[in-house]
């Protein structure tokens, strides 16, 4: 059985989205699973780890939705709860919400805010490397 | 000597002379295909000790523990040099000093090779999927062992590859309550006689990953094992098996020989002892941050006394102004007993009603009792005794800048565990690791990485 037919990663047949099944959701599963690419529906049946049966496509309704979902060359993803099974989020009234920052507590530079490719040399940040501030 | 001991001790163990010092485990290398943190944690002691560890993740995205904590709100960018825009959770930062970082689609038959070639050079492979997982995509040890027979092959994960919880994942938290841990820490059932004076009948788990932590250093100590029973006698390596529910009940102290003497269960015995009083935490009346925005800080502090010899006993109720309590209990039988425990913690509590942590620490000090504040985690990374060690201390990381971690725990005279980087990003080095290690051209990297294998 080659890796296509056996992963917890559902590549959907009609839109070609990769809906990825999580591990701690569907590692032991038998039911319907809907694309968040195009809303088919599949039929399929994991057991520890390994799909067994499907996918085979069905009617609604599904009972469960993927973890995450992208296209694949990654450039699209899903998040919303109509798509893909909500995440644990942060809880910033507790946690408190993170701010980007590109200097630390100490006023020293950190790479600690969202980034641009051409902010980057290779996997790293331009600006730690040449040590000026971020701009 | 001319030199005290403290002179001494700081002198072989300055952490500013760590760098000129050799580095124990240099030569060896490792692969650390692994997630969360029971996994990479064993290979990360590994990599501070000098030998180098290739962590190997999915491509773009990485590991799920870059995603983690805080649960998606990433903190050090970028995430990969794919992804500028998203970063890496500071849960990962605990976990992976030191290696060098390779993406690889363990899914796909080229992916497989690229392990497959890795593991010919390599002394060892630390590993965390499900077990089984890398067996069947024809990556575990039996097909590595095949390749390379001195392949030392560490797989930590829940419940192990066979036995009657083999199908089942397990994390740090699912570890305790399996192995038994949660069922003595936390609150007794109830206290008679104290009824609503003392939190009662919860189970408290630790919120570190504790589990997590101890069975990657397990990991760590069964691949030195290996490494000299490899080197020095048979000349073959090894496949571990760690069960992390296994290590949690190696913690239950004397609850298992216990309950085989005496079919005995033990119970939980909150922030107190059951074997020595007084030995306990007590809760302070006042905050040291009172108004702090900061909830850890706004609240009243704890304090740790410990005085459970007849003499020191008697020494800390006197002190307290409650010689009746001494008199009343003047041997340990008396004040261990679990009825009259609450009226001394109580009656601790009283006279710390009106002082802050620090202030009962201080006066204990003078009255010669053993004593320590509960310190939060700003006031762990701002203590003189950790920074001046280097057991919390600022790493200038090449490629996140000036960030914060946790030190290595122990130090060495000769061979010190140090911290070049805290980590990098997912497929960092790449071109290095496959062009060094595989022989690969840059247009083949180029093609990997066109077809989603790196």
């Amino acid at each position: 059985m080659s890796f296509a037919h056996c992963s917890l990663m559902l590549e959907c047949s009609k839109c070609q989205v990769i809906n990825y099944l999580d591990p701690f959701t569907f590692w032991f599963f038998k039911g319907k699973v809907k694309c968040a690419g195009c809303d088919a529906i599949w039929a399929i049946e994991i057991d520890n780890g390994t799909r067994t049966s499907g996918p085979t496509e069905a009617k609604p309704p599904h009972d469960k939705l993927p973890g995450f979902a992208q296209t694949k060359d990654y450039k699209k993803d899903w998040r919303s709860s109509d798509k893909v099974s909500e995440a644990p989020k942060a809880r910033p009234d507790f946690q408190g919400k993170p701010i980007p920052i590109y200097k630390n507590v100490r006023g020293k530079l950190v790479s600690g805010g969202p980034l641009k490719p051409e902010d980057l040399v290779g996997s790293r940040p331009k600006f730690i490397l040449e040590g000026r501030p971020y701009k | 000597m001319a030199m005290s001991f403290e002179e001494y001790c700081r002198d072989v163990f300055d952490p500013k002379k760590v760098f000129s010092k050799p580095e124990p485990l240099k030569g060896y290398r490792f692969l650390s295909m692994t997630q969360y943190i029971l996994g990479p944690s064993a290979a990360n002691y590994l990599a501070e000790l000098g030998a180098e560890v290739i962590k190997i993740e999915l491509p773009r995205r990485g590991e799920p523990m870059r995603h983690t904590t805080p649960f998606n709100e990433p903190l050090l960018y970028p995430l990969s040099k794919w992804l500028p825009d998203k970063g890496t959770g500071l849960g990962f930062f605990g976990a992976n000093h030191n290696e060098y970082f390779l993406s690889v689609d363990f899914h796909k038959p080229e992916g497989q090779e690229i392990v497959k070639m890795l593991a010919a050079k390599s002394d060892g492979c630390v590993e965390n999927y499900r077990a089984g997982t890398f067996d069947r995509w024809g990556i575990g040890y039996r097909q590595l062992s095949q390749i390379n027979p001195r392949i030392i092959y560490q797989w930590l994960g829940g419940f192990g590859g066979w036995g009657p919880g083999r199908k089942r994942a397990s994390y740090d938290i699912l570890g305790q309550a399996q192995g038994g841990c949660f069922s003595v820490t936390g609150w007794p059932v109830k206290i008679p006689g104290y009824e609503g004076k003392f939190p009662i009948g919860l189970p408290s788990k630790h919120t570190i990953w504790i589990m997590d932590y101890w069975g990657g250093m397990m990991g760590a100590f069964q691949i030195l094992a290996a490494l000299y029973w490899r080197d020095n006698v048979s000349g073959v390596g090894d496949f571990f098996e760690y069960s992390q529910v296994q290590g949690a009940q190696r913690h239950l102290s004397d609850a298992i020989a216990l309950y085989g003497r005496h079919g005995l269960v033990q119970q939980r015995w909150g922030n107190w002892d059951a074997l020595l009083s007084v030995h306990g935490i007590i809760k302070c009346g006042k905050s040291s941050y009172p108004g702090s925005q900061f909830p850890a800080e706004a609240e009243e502090g704890f304090c740790l006394v410990s005085a459970y010899t007849d003499a020191d006993y008697a020494k800390l109720m006197k002190a307290v102004g409650r010689d009746d309590l001494a008199k009343k209990y003047p041997t340990h039988d008396d004040r261990v007993k679990a009825e009259n425990q609450p009226a001394i913690y109580e009656a601790l509590e009283a006279w710390a009603k009106d002082k802050t942590k620090e202030q009962v620490e201080e006066f204990m000090h003078k009255n010669g009792i053993n004593a320590q504040r509960v310190m939060n985690s700003k006031e762990v990374s701002t203590s003189e005794h950790f920074l001046q060690r280097g057991n919390v201390h600022w790493i200038d990381d090449p490629t996140f800048g000036d960030v914060f971690s946790q030190g290595p725990v122990f130090m060495a005279s000769e061979t010190p565990p140090r911290h070049k980087w805290a980590f990098k990003p997912v497929g960092a080095d790449n071109e290095y690791l496959l062009s060094k290690l595989c022989g690969f051209s840059k247009a083949k990297i180029k093609e990997l990485e066109s077809q989603d294998v790196i």
